[in-house]
């Protein structure tokens, strides 16, 4: 009866212990998927901007513009906010700035590296738990490497909520990833130029869209933006339409896509489309292709040139891996890992025994 | 009047006359010698242009050219209804190769352009009338010499900005400050000379203090000229005159000469009898709200099938205060699951009239009024241009997947990434 006591109690502790190691190997896994808690459906309302103290803020404050020679550094702050009504946890991590499609500073996810000017912004946090109503301030260092060329160099500030998954009783779902980001523009002096390259157009007539797509490609060493017309005429020269063509800034070195909606069908037939642009420094950019429109629909731009560059994927340093420096989360998994081994082997040991002895 | 005088004055303007036809002369000259002279022009004639047929020469003129890295050469053709073409033959290291098509006076367009950026020595024939050998940097000068169609164009790095900005039109308002807590510093900052830089920064100083950063009018250091302003709080100041000065930074790092504000900035308290109301705005935080994206039921009927998601409202929110302009950006992974749905297959909508403000002043604008396709890139679906987009507005994107006839039945996922982002 004793013995059975003990088997009892030692089978208690080993179920708790399974179930302890269980527990925390999921926590962990979670974390590493992604290292914020788990939240409700609640509106998510966090932002990111240039602490109000900055020193180099740009425009009112929007974003950050350091002006940096080569091997060269400072230090400034960013502020996090939480307007909703629950806390959070945000993931915050630097970011290479990259161009969404028709220009303007975007920011490359977490495990995407481009450029890697991610990695002249420097900051301890990782992840972030912001009350509700409640801001946080973050320093972080700018380091400009030695043999910096001129020009601009952008990456920024991102602070991501967990996913929220959408309901896949159709079979087809979308988990939503909500993120806010604050650009860093690091412009190291030195004469530079600023150069688009435009390249074919194609149009998009599938599946309910009807839209024109440009190739544009920095070639320059400064965020350069361009403005101007597009034109679809007939192939015998009459103008069909003709409507303004306003394209973002492009981060140097990397390429985009510059897409106009069409007012209307053209229907089909031969067709001349021509984009010209100026930029800020006046030179003028202009490009024109055939587009042939069929009775049938298609996809035009499925086969066009210009698809952007995917650079080399860099690996990931520790600084990346969840708990940044310190990779307590790692700990934290190997910990619940032993123990579950350990519980394991008590286990097996207890159960062997018994059936020897009896 | 003498008659030696009235000889003088009519040999005067001959002798003007002459002096302008021999300049031109020299001129003329200086483009149509084609044998190894280098020129200092980016205009290139391609073909005969000693009227053609028998005694033509084909060649180009000027053949040896030297350009400032950056600039744009064009070539073109001559009236001699030969057909000719410009192919690069020998170019630097790192450097794009280049070639004209057909250049043909009688068949439009009958030039061509390259920009080259590269510095070193670009060589190039005609692919009709010389070889890639006549070309070589071996040969080159001495086939252009004997009249060969090839040419060279050596390109110089080009000269270093060394002129700083100068800056203009220094204003404040209000000027006298009638007891206004900050005023409104503006100013016109210009770059100069060759090359022509564009404007980094600009600063303003108060009586010779501590510089601080001014911010673009127009939002975005870029142009070679630029409006520039601050908002100065003079709260601190003691009533009186005190001097503000402006200066502006080139891209090559020229620091202009400050530029102070004519007369001076008069702090002056607030009118006698006026009572003043004082209201301190803090700023908040640029947020957006996403929400998930419902798909109804799909079952395979051996062709493509749309399946629509109509989200529920979206929520942008500019509480800045500043009025710097946002976007709204969205990207897409492929669904994946029981097979891969590729992401091209997965598309957007913004309709402008799905856009509410909730309380604000003007409403971002959608750049996604007909269905696009998402991909990894994101689409910038908003964009809030300067000065507008501050406040609460509701948006309602509508979505639509193409659901491949060939699918393998089964589950599928992909995750959607929403930014809302401040930046240039």
């Amino acid at each position: 009866m004793a013995r059975n006591r003990g088997t009892g109690k030692a089978r208690r502790i080993v179920i708790a212990t399974v179930v302890a190691g269980l527990l925390a190997s999921t926590f962990w896994a979670a974390l590493t998927l992604h290292p914020t808690q788990v939240h409700g459906q609640s509106p998510l309302l966090f932002g990111v901007r240039p602490a109000e103290n900055s020193p180099h803020r740009a425009d009112k404050g929007a974003y950050f513009t350091f002006v940096l020679g080569p091997d060269t550094g400072t230090d400034d702050a960013l502020v996090v906010s939480n307007n909703g009504s629950e806390a959070i946890s945000l993931r915050l991590y630097a970011a290479d700035g990259i161009t969404s499609i028709n220009g303007s500073t975007a920011f490359a996810g977490l495990d995407d590296i481009r450029t890697n000017v991610r990695s002249w912004l420097l900051s301890d946090a990782s992840v972030l738990q912001v009350g509700p109503g409640q801001a946080v301030t973050m320093p972080f260092h700018v380091q400009v490497p030695p043999g910096a060329l001129p020009g601009d160099f952008v990456a920024g500030w991102v602070v991501e909520a967990p996913p929220k998954m959408g309901n896949a009783s159709g079979g087809v779902a979308a988990s939503i990833v909500e993120r806010a980001g604050v650009a860093v523009v690091v412009r190291v002096p030195g004469p530079v130029r600023q150069q688009l390259v435009l390249g074919a157009i194609c149009l998009n007539q599938e599946s309910g869209s009807n839209y024109f797509e440009i190739a544009v490609r920095n070639d320059g060493d400064v965020l350069t933006p361009g403005t101007g017309s597009f034109f679809l005429t007939t192939n015998d020269g009459q103008e069909v339409f003709e409507r303004p063509a306003e394209l973002g800034n492009v981060v140097p070195h990397d390429d985009t896509l510059l897409r106009l909606d069409a007012p209307f069908d053209p229907g089909p037939g031969r067709y001349q489309a021509t984009v010209r642009l100026s930029q800020p420094d006046g030179q003028r950019l202009e490009a024109g292709s055939d587009i042939i429109i069929a009775e049938q629909k298609v996809d035009g731009c499925a086969g066009a040139v210009g698809v952007p560059k995917q650079p080399a994927r860099g690996v990931p340093i520790l600084r990346d891996l969840p708990g940044g420096d310190t990779p307590w989360l790692l700990l934290i998994g190997l910990a619940a890992l032993l123990a579950l081994v350990a519980a394991l082997r008590h286990y097996i040991n207890q159960h062997l025994g018994r059936e020897k002895g009896e | 009047m003498s008659r030696l005088t009235r000889m003088r004055r009519r040999i005067a303007p001959v002798g003007v006359v002459a002096a302008l036809l021999a300049l031109m002369a020299a001129l003329t000259l200086i483009e149509s010698d084609g044998a190894g002279a280098t020129h200092v022009t980016n205009h290139v004639i391609v073909g005969q242009t000693n009227g053609g047929g028998a005694n033509g020469v084909n060649q180009y003129n000027a053949a040896s050219i030297t350009i400032t890295g950056g600039t744009a050469v064009t070539w073109q053709s001559a009236p001699d209804g030969r057909r000719h073409d410009v192919t690069s033959a020998v170019i630097p290291t790192g450097a794009t190769a280049f070639y004209s098509g057909d250049l043909d006076s009688d068949v439009p367009p009958a030039t061509f352009s390259s920009t080259l950026t590269t510095t070193g020595t670009y060589t190039y024939f005609c692919s009709f009338h010389a070889s890639a050998t006549d070309a070589t940097l071996a040969n080159v000068d001495a086939n252009i010499a004997a009249g060969l169609m090839v040419g060279k164009v050596v390109v110089q790095a080009p000269a270093p900005d060394t002129t700083a900005p100068t800056t203009t039109a220094v204003n404040a308002v209000p000027n006298p400050t009638a007891g206004a807590a900050s005023v409104t510093v503006t100013a016109t900052v210009a770059d100069s000379g060759t090359p022509l830089g564009t404007i980094a920064s600009a600063q303003y100083r108060i009586d010779s203090g501590t510089p601080a950063a001014m911010s673009a009018s127009d939002g975005t250091f870029n142009g070679a000229t630029e409006g520039v302003t601050a908002n100065v709080s003079v709260s601190s100041l003691a009533d009186g005159p005190h001097t503000v000065e402006v200066r502006g930074t080139d891209n090559a790092g020229n620091v202009g000469a400050w530029a102070a504000l004519p007369g001076g900035l008069s702090k002056t308290p607030p009118p006698a009898g006026a009572v003043q109301a004082t209201l301190t705005v803090g700023s908040g935080a640029l947020t957006n709200s996403a929400q998930n994206i419902p798909f109804g039921s799909v079952s395979l009927t051996g062709s493509d099938q749309n399946v629509n998601g109509a989200a529920a409202a979206w929520r942008a929110t500019d509480a800045r205060g500043t009025g710097d302009g946002w976007n709204v950006t969205v990207s897409s992974t492929n669904f994946t699951g029981a097979g891969t749905i590729n992401v091209s297959n997965f598309k957007m909508r913004q309709l402008q009239s799905a856009i509410v403000t909730v309380a604000g002043n003007t409403a971002p604008n959608s750049l996604v009024l007909s269905l696009q396709s998402l991909s990894a890139t994101p689409l910038k679906v908003l964009q809030a241009t300067g000065g507008a987009g501050m406040g609460t507005y509701d948006y309602t994107p509508d979505f639509q997947l193409t659901v491949p006839a060939s699918s393998p039945s089964g589950s599928y996922t992909a995750n959607v990434t929403v930014s809302i982002n401040s930046g240039p």
